[in-house]
């Protein structure tokens, strides 16, 4: 193992070895390993040689004098002041380089602030947000939107097809409309669960839509002239109508297919489903009315933050230094490609 | 008078001599210093006789390394012009390191231009470098001198085959005799970088050389001491 490291090592350390160039302990291992190994021997011989041969190499004579002549003179002044303008532009982009990093991290900092960006918009927003979270008024104002919220939601999940539960007077009437909104192409109808003509609830699919009675769809095969066949299958021909009229039903998954109401082969809902009445609906959409209606004061307005003064104006000095520090860099690439050895 | 780039006297010369060499050394520092002092402030006769003492080292530099008389002689004559022109960033030290770092810098700029537009200039076919006239010893015989000759035309074309950062310490160290300190400072690369493209210039010289036996005089030594 030793005698393989000394190999190695004799081999590349021979060219120093023939200049001299070896500690002394360094040169006392080589030449143990070279008193050991020929081939070594041999290879040091041959360096050694080509070194000579190199070494003898004639010294070629100058075939022209290199001399410059006098017009040349003025190219060291003009090269002079090159040089003076390049070494001034290359500390002026060192500088403008260094106040735009501070201007950059100074616009960070300011960032990171808590209030520090709030423009005078955003501190009326804030103060109006917090006002009005106090006030009690507020909070039921609050409560009242939040069902605005929820019965737009309801209306958009109507005009996709669901239909409206209606009174029992106005069922009927309501179910041709209805019929007209439930899509009669197969193709768009999503299959019934496995296991429907048994009289098995399907299964309920996950859905974000607020729940609602879809009594109207058990007519709307017989509206349109038969349906699907998935829907002639769910609809048992020996089931009252008023039966299928009353059952409560689950949510659909998809609210643009055709809702796939089942009704259970008892005649007991299958399961309570806690949707608006046709009644609270009606009430919903009164109480929407009027509380769209009501405006919302306005807040008092307040003055920006301090700081936003400042960061704006560190935003705006930092693009300028920049653009300058572009400049600059694009005068020392040409400037130093003139001025090239 | 500046010599250039003569070697300091071997082993054996008399302590006199020496001693009269050391002082000729000195002399011809001073002269230089003062030379290159005027040649600062433009004086471009100052600057010419700095030519004059470093153009056959230069210009033997630069013919090494390119391989080409034509493209040897340009990059000589540009090395001393931006030589000139650069004179007042000349700090001090040795002065024959810098320029000869001006025409390697140059050198390197031909052989880039030669890789991006490879072309065989006609002087490179018509003319045999080696058989140049200028060379020619009368005393010599003609088996000698194209044995000389031929042997000459290996070890350049040997030269030429090696990568160039290990071309050019090769030709300044074993070509032109320089110390790996003034290697050094002519390539602006570490000590230990020298070593190691020397060693690999060597090794792969020594290599191409052992493949053209024929050509290799007698006295080389291909068997062991």
């Amino acid at each position: 193992m030793r005698g393989r490291f000394d190999h190695r090592f004799t081999l590349s350390n021979l060219s120093p070895y023939l200049d001299g160039r070896l500690t002394e302990r360094q040169k006392r291992r080589l030449e143990r390993h070279l008193a050991a190994c020929p081939a070594c021997r041999q290879e040091l011989s041959e360096l050694r040689g080509t070194v000579q041969l190199l070494g003898q190499v004639p010294l070629r004579p100058v075939p022209r004098s290199f001399a410059l002549p006098a017009s040349v003179q003025p190219q060291q002044a003009r090269y002079r002041r090159w040089n003076t303008a390049y070494s001034l532009l290359r500390g002026a982009t060192a500088a403008a380089a260094f106040v735009f990093l501070l201007l950059v991290s100074g616009d960070a900092l300011l960032g990171a602030l808590p209030g520090a960006l709030s423009s005078p918009g955003e501190a009326l927003r804030e103060q109006a947000v917090s006002e009005r979270a106090a006030s009690p008024a507020f909070e039921a104002k609050e409560v009242a939107r939040v069902v605005t919220v929820v019965v737009e939601a309801e209306k958009a999940v109507e005009e996709e097809g669901v239909i409206r539960a209606a009174p029992a007077e106005d069922q009927d009437a309501e179910a041709r409309p209805a019929a007209k909104e439930a899509p009669v192409s197969g193709g768009s109808l999503e299959p019934p669960a496995k296991g429907l003509d048994r009289g098995e609830e399907p299964e309920s699919p996950p859905t974000p839509q607020p729940r609602m009675l879809r009594v109207g769809t058990e007519r709307a095969p017989a509206a349109v002239g038969g349906g699907t066949e998935d829907l002639a299958k769910a609809t048992p021909s020996g089931a009252p109508e008023h039966e299928r009229a009353t059952a409560t039903v689950g949510p659909t998954a998809v609210p643009t297919t055709a809702p796939t109401a089942v009704p259970s082969r008892t005649s007991a809902p299958a399961t309570p489903v806690p949707s608006p009445t046709p009644a609270r609906v009606a009430e919903h959409t009164m109480e929407e009315t009027r509380l769209i209606v009501e405006p919302i004061e306005a807040p008092v307005p307040l003055p920006p933050s301090p700081l936003w003064g400042l960061w704006r104006a560190v935003r705006v000095l930092s693009g300028l230094v920049g653009g300058f520090l572009l400049i600059l860099l694009a005068g020392l690439i040409w400037a130093g490609h003139k001025r090239r050895i | 008078m500046l010599s250039a780039g003569a070697k300091p006297p071997g082993a054996g010369q008399q302590q006199s001599r020496l001693r009269v060499v050391e002082l000729a050394d000195q002399a011809e520092d001073m002269d230089e210093q003062s030379l290159v002092a005027s040649a600062r402030r433009g004086d471009i006769s100052a600057f010419n006789q700095l030519v004059r003492a470093y153009q056959e080292l230069a210009y033997n530099v630069a013919y090494r390394i390119l391989g080409n008389e034509q493209r040897a002689m340009d990059a000589t004559q540009d090395g001393f012009l931006r030589g000139y022109r650069a004179m007042h960033q000349f700090r001090g030290g040795s002065f024959k390191a810098w320029i000869l770092r001006i025409v390697t810098n140059c050198c390197y700029d031909q052989l880039r231009a030669r890789r991006r537009r490879p072309t065989t200039p006609i002087d490179d076919i018509l003319e045999d470098q080696e058989h140049s006239t200028l060379l020619t010893d009368p005393g010599e015989l003609p088996e000698a001198r194209v044995e000389r000759q031929e042997l000459g035309q290996l070890i350049q074309a040997g030269l030429d085959a090696l990568p160039d950062d290990q071309r050019v310490v090769v030709v300044l160290s074993d070509v032109q005799g320089m110390s790996y300190e003034e290697i050094s400072q002519v390539t602006l690369v570490a000590l230990g970088t020298v070593k190691s493209r020397l060693s690999r210039g060597r090794a792969r010289l020594r290599g191409y050389l052992l493949s053209h036996k024929e050509l290799l005089p007698d006295d080389f030594r291909l068997k062991g001491d």
